[in-house]
Order: C-alpha cells, then structure tokens, then sequence
C-alpha cells in the first residue's frame, strides 16, 4: 500500500498543518518532567500518528504504543505502563508513551480506564502522547484540560494534490488532471483516503472510493448490498460502512457464496482471494500492526468483487446442512480438547500442540496399545477417540501422498 | 472583511457579548496592543459566523501561502469551491509557489523553521 510506502519518517516531510506539527516537534524536544502530556486531537487522515512516530524517531525516542485495539482497562493499561510511571528503563534510553484513539479508552462507568490515563499523566517520567480524532466527547474534554492541546485541521486541497503528484512521480505514474482533482476533492482533506484512491485509480483495479464514512449498517444489510453492488466502490462502501470484525465479514462471504452455489474455476479463485484475506488478518494479528486494519475493508472488497464477476450471489447464513455443520463444529470442539490437554504437561500453547505435536500422537495412535495409553492419560471418551482415529486416517492418507 | 489566518487584524467594535464569544468558544487570540489572531486553535467557522452576523457583513478567510508568506488568492484557485469561505486550514500554496519542485521547496521550508 503506498499509504504505507510513502509513509513520511521525518516530520518535516509531512504535509499540511504546519504550526501545528512545529509545535509538537518542539514539545517533544523540550520535554522535561514539568511538561504536560501532549493530546492531538483531530480528523483522521492527516497525520496525528504519523507525525508522533516520525518525530519520536527523529529524536531518539523509543515508541511504547497502546493502540485502540488493545485492551484498554485500568488493569491492562497499569500492567504495561505501570512500571513506566516511576521508573525510567536500565539503559536510560528514551521513551515515549503513545496511545492512540484515546476515545477508544474505557471511563469510569465500566472499567477506569480514563482515572488510570490521569493518574499515569501526573506522575510519569517520561512523555506521554495522546491521540483522538473526536474532542466533544466528555473523556477527551477530561484529558484535555490536563493536557498541551494540538488540534489537527484537515489538509488543504493543493497540498493533497501536491503529495499525490510527488508519489505518482516516484512510482513513475500519471493520473490526468480531472482523475486527480476527483480525488482530491473526495478525499475532503483526509490525505490517507487521498493516497488511497490515487493508487486504486492509478493501478486501474478499481473506482476511486473515500473512507470517510459516517453511517453504521449492520453486517447482514452490509452484505445484502455489497453482493447486489454493480462496482468495487459500491461494493467497499457497503463494507466499510458496517463495523463487524474483520473475521466476520470473511465469514459472512463465505457461508452466502458457498451457499449460492457458486462452483468450478470462479468458486477457486473467490476463495483463494477470501483465505488471502484472512490470512491477512491472522498477520495483522500476530504482527499486533493493527494500523493494516484501516485497508481491509478495500482489500476484501476489491478482490471478492473482481473473483465474483459474473456469479450470481446472494446474502445467506447456511453454507452446509445444519447436521453437516454441527459435526464439523463438534470435531473442532473434540481436536480442541486434545490439543489443550497435551499442551499442558508439554509446556506449549494449545496451537503449538495441535499443529506441532497433535499428527505425531495421531500418527503413533495407530497401534491399539498406544491408542489405548493416550486415551487413559488424556482421559479422553469414546466420541474423542472416534474423532482423533479419524484424524488419524487423514494423517495417514497425506503421509501415503507424501 | 478579510481574516488572514496567522496575522494580527482589527475589526469594529462588536460589543461585550460578541468579543466574549470570539475569544472563549472561537479561540480568537486577542492582545492589546496587536489585536486580533486566528490560530490553528481557532474555530474559523464560529468566528465568521458570529462577525457575519455581528457586522452584518461577508467574512472571508485568507490563508497564507506557506513558502512565500503571501496571502493566498483564492479566487482564481481550482479548488475555491471545495475549501468553502471558512477555509479550515493552517496555510496553503500561492500560484506563483506551484511549481514543480513544490513539494521539495515545501519541506525545505518547513525544515527551515524547525531549525
């Protein structure tokens, strides 16, 4: 993604709200323990956390990032910055404490969240950098007034098409002037819906499309819409206005085309694009890169769109028979079992104990007299043993393929 | 009435209530002897609402060009339309700066006031 690509690493080649971003800079390089913890409050888009790591690196600052799709309460939040609060680290390395979509944080109605923030931005020792895009919301005004206030404005046309211009001229691309002005004014001063429909339109896969979206549907009208949508735009629009987890949209696409029918050539290539999709969620994951998350919605719709050409697909909830589906459901459930039940005594994770050490139990299985010794020692009953003779067979069957 | 955003301006007296407005909710810097400051604090949408009606005239919100330092004319602009008379920007381009190093002369610039 050239979002990601042209990501600025220096402040000073950021665009757009420039006393603003000067001012931070400052902030930063004149920190002391006197200082009040920065609040950036402001539109998405143009640049908040961008502008705090680049200038977190220009300056020798180690980021400790809490983003929003970390757990947020006063416990999480004292089990990772806690100690931060009065120590500084072994080495006297600089640190700098960023949490950002600070509106995400939990208030004292549920979980503390908000008291702990407080708390942490008295008694710190090392900077403290908040970001937030809403500031009306009775959280942010609370944090605000203990805080050095640097509001974000959204970034002038010009600047947007000036940016634009200067990847396309790296990538060695062009767009004519009435595509560009398109996207400039779509993008309404959000640089990364700027740079994002740039590059869709400049690949040619698909319309220019803007990620700002205010209305909320849910995911069953979401993928009523998006399968009768006639372009990938429509199509993205209808996904990034429902807020259902990622895993559940893939979900949900899968069970409606594979209950339409969908088969042959046209089904592979759907579900090659889906399962690239979901591994992109499981390496956002494991990465913990949340920030990836922002281009999901384009990814799957893009892609599903383009392999869904010419299919007739409709909205449903059953892909298999009921009777199908609880046997694969209870299969899992039984594997499950197993597998957390040998990762215990072997010191491993339950997933290190399926993928790693489940095919060679199973594979041992084979002889009655071990079959017999796992299913005392894991205590397991007949259903289970069924389960895993058949996991057993399947193994079997791959070994004999080679 | 013209407001360039970043310089200091006078305007007519708008009485207690108005100045109040301005200067609290708006985040209009005042000083004494300088006058009147719109900042990147500023809410450039309440602070041309509340003067329109206060004065009853147009406002119209002038940003400065960030290379050269020139107010910017917005007129001849081919994106007058999409930025609106409250333009909510800290600062934009001239056309005489539109030229095709732009975008390096832009980071020189800012660079320059880093320091």
């Amino acid at each position: 993604m050239w979002v990601e690509k042209y990501r600025p690493a220096n402040p000073n080649t950021m665009i757009g709200n420039e006393e603003t971003r000067l001012n931070f800079i400052k902030w930063l390089k004149n920190w002391s323990r006197k200082s009040r913890p920065a609040l950036l409050l402001g539109p998405p888009g143009v640049g908040k956390t961008t502008l705090v790591h680049a200038t977190a690196k220009n300056l020798g600052f180690e980021v400790l990032e809490l983003n929003a799709s970390d757990v947020r309460t006063k416990s999480k939040l004292e089990e990772r910055l806690g100690p931060l609060r009065l120590h500084t680290t072994l080495f006297e390395e600089k640190l700098l404490i960023f949490l950002d979509e600070v509106d995400g944080i939990y208030g004292r109605q549920d979980r503390g969240g908000i008291e702990f923030l407080q708390d942490l931005i008295k008694s710190s020792r090392i900077p403290v950098v908040m970001v937030a895009n809403v500031e009306d919301d009775k959280k942010i005004v609370k944090l605000a007034k203990s805080s050095q206030v640097f509001r974000f404005q959204r970034v002038p046309p010009k600047l947007l098409e000036m940016v634009i211009k200067s990847i396309l001229g790296r990538e060695g691309l062009t767009l004519d002037q009435g595509t560009l002005e398109m996207i400039v004014r779509d993008a309404n001063g959000d640089v990364r819906a700027a740079v994002n429909s740039a590059q869709v339109a400049a690949s040619g896969t698909g319309e220019i499309v803007s990620e700002i979206r205010d209305t909320q549907i849910t995911l069953v009208e979401a993928l009523k819409i998006f399968f009768d949508s006639s372009s990938s735009r429509e199509a993205y629009l209808a996904l990034s206005s429902c807020k259902a987890q990622p895993r559940d949209k893939i979900r949900a696409i899968f069970q409606s085309i594979m209950s339409s029918g969908v088969e042959g050539e046209k089904l592979v290539k759907v579900l090659g694009e889906l399962s690239k999709a979901d591994e992109l969620v499981a390496e956002i994951g494991r990465t913990q890169n949340y920030r990836l998350l922002r281009y999901f919605d384009q990814i799957l719709a893009n892609s599903v769109f383009n392999a869904l050409q010419g299919a007739d697909v409709r909205y449903g909830e059953e892909s298999l028979p009921w009777n199908l589906q609880l046997r694969i459901w209870n299969e899992r459930r039984q594997l499950g079992y197993i597998s957390s039940s040998l990762a215990k005594p072997h010191h491993v994770s339950s997933r290190d104990a399926a993928l790693i050490y489940l095919p060679y139990i199973a594979l041992l299985s084979r002889s009655k007299n071990y079959e017999v010794k796992v299913r005392n020692k894991l205590r397991l009953d007949e259903s289970t043993v069924k389960v895993l003779r058949k996991e057993v067979q399947r193994i079997s069957r791959e070994v004999a393929k080679g | 009435m013209k407001i360039v955003v970043g310089e200091w301006f006078w305007m007519p007296q708008v009485g207690g209530d108005v100045f109040k407005k301005l200067v609290k909710d708006a985040g209009l810097k005042y000083d004494k002897s300088n006058g009147f400051q719109a900042t990147p604090e500023t809410d450039m949408r309440l602070v041309a609402a509340l003067l329109q009606s206060a004065l009853k005239e147009d406002v119209e919100v002038m940003l400065k060009c960030f290379i050269c330092g020139a107010p910017v004319e917005c007129e001849e602009c081919r994106y007058n339309d999409a930025c609106g008379s409250t333009k909510t920007f800290q600062s934009c381009i001239c056309k005489d700066c539109e030229t095709k190093e732009v975008s390096a002369i832009y980071s020189m610039r800012f660079t320059e006031l880093v320091g």
